[in-house]
């Protein structure tokens, strides 16, 4: 067998039968995995402290341990699905490094939610999603998801309690009546 | 530059890469023995690991510009190797079975696996080969590699994908239920 399919295989390597794909093929594969790793994170990030937020300013924490059904009910299932989702994606694209196979997938899984929790409860503490509220009141362009989630669907105890004007009144935030 | 037996696979690959395509030879020479050998493990002696080995190769040189030259380039062809070797297993719905007939592979599965007693003594290559062909399939390749291919556990967690502690709890395993297996079975 072995002259045979050595002569074999050069032979199509010197007939160009096969072809070395390109280095920059890996490269600019390799950046892609790794932009989409960062911008994938970048938004966890943002659904996280997103999701820490809507529980604030409805106050489903206010409800209590006992109102668990009201809190069940009230939670974001939108906004629970995309981070599960990208979540998911995020595994995939990790499990494309060469270094994900040497720690388990449950030590990669965790630590990449507890990271994306972490960095989400520091910008969950600033005044991050106020500017961002505010911010997305004001303005005329409508970011996906973001734009109806923080202006509508947060503080809707607030804007509940609120007589008139179609934005939420949130802290002092300016709303979309006030803005104008 | 010459190519002689202290050239390191990693700077055939090297100079592959940069010079001269026909150097890939060299690494052939070096690995074909190796990886049909493998192959036909995995694939039960089966008359398509001949074209199994070759496009090992072919996807090797395909893919040349992709290995990391810090890596060891034998644990990155046999992980091309098992990759393809698995898919040709789950295209087939077989399963990974040695063949008992293996003069070779029986002898140096008698000198390798030390089972801390003479129950190994005389049919011991046979007998072993059958009580390994009773193994999980996830314990399997695993033990082969280690005791059949000389791997080490990085090389094996490199070819698998699987964590360093993974593979040794899995070759430890596959040990233990391979001497409860002779014991049970063989040992009068």
């Amino acid at each position: 067998m072995s002259d045979k399919l050595k002569s074999k295989i050069m032979e199509q390597v010197r007939n160009n039968g096969i072809k070395m794909k390109s280095r920059w093929l890996f490269v600019v594969r390799g950046l892609s995995l790794k932009s989409g790793l960062g911008l994938g994170f970048v938004l966890l990030v943002l659904f996280f402290n997103a999701f820490f937020f809507y529980v604030q300013t409805n106050g489903l924490l206010a409800h209590g341990a006992g109102a668990w059904w009201q809190i069940i009910h009230s939670l974001p299932y939108d906004l629970i699905f995309l981070i599960l989702t990208l979540l998911l994606f995020l595994n995939y694209l990790v499990r494309r490094f060469d270094f994900s196979y040497s720690h388990p997938f449950f030590i990669i899984f965790s630590s990449l939610i507890l990271l994306a929790a972490f960095w989400a409860s520091i910008l969950f503490a600033s005044n991050f999603n106020q500017t961002m509220k505010g911010a997305l009141l004001r303005s005329k362009v409508s970011v996906p998801f973001f734009s109806d989630f923080y202006t509508r669907r947060c503080g809707m105890m607030d804007e509940g309690a609120r007589p008139q004007g179609n934005g939420c009144m949130m802290n002092g935030l300016p709303t979309d009546d006030q803005s104008q | 530059m010459n190519i002689n037996n202290n050239t390191t696979d990693e700077e055939i690959v090297e100079l592959t890469r940069k010079n001269d395509k026909e150097l890939f030879a060299h690494l052939i020479d070096r690995y074909e023995a190796k990886l049909a050998a493998y192959i036909k493990r995995l694939a039960a002696n089966s008359p398509e690991a001949e074209d199994l080995v070759q496009q090992a190769f072919i996807n090797a040189f395909v893919n040349l510009n992709n290995f990391d030259t810090d890596q060891k380039f034998s644990s990155w062809i046999y992980r091309i190797a098992h990759n393809l070797a698995v898919n040709w297993l789950k295209k087939k719905k077989a399963n990974i079975s040695l063949d008992d007939d293996d003069e070779a592979m029986r002898l140096r599965l008698k000198d390798k696996v030390d089972l801390e007693d003479d129950l190994m003594a005389k049919e011991a290559g046979t007998l072993l080969i059958d009580a390994i062909n009773r193994l999980p399939e996830k314990f399997k390749e695993p033990f082969m590699l280690k005791y059949l291919e000389d791997k080490s556990y990085e090389e094996i967690s490199f070819i698998l994908r699987l964590p360093k502690n993974t593979v040794g709890t899995f070759i430890g395993r596959a040990k233990k239920l391979l001497k409860a297996d002779l014991e049970k079975n063989y040992v009068r």
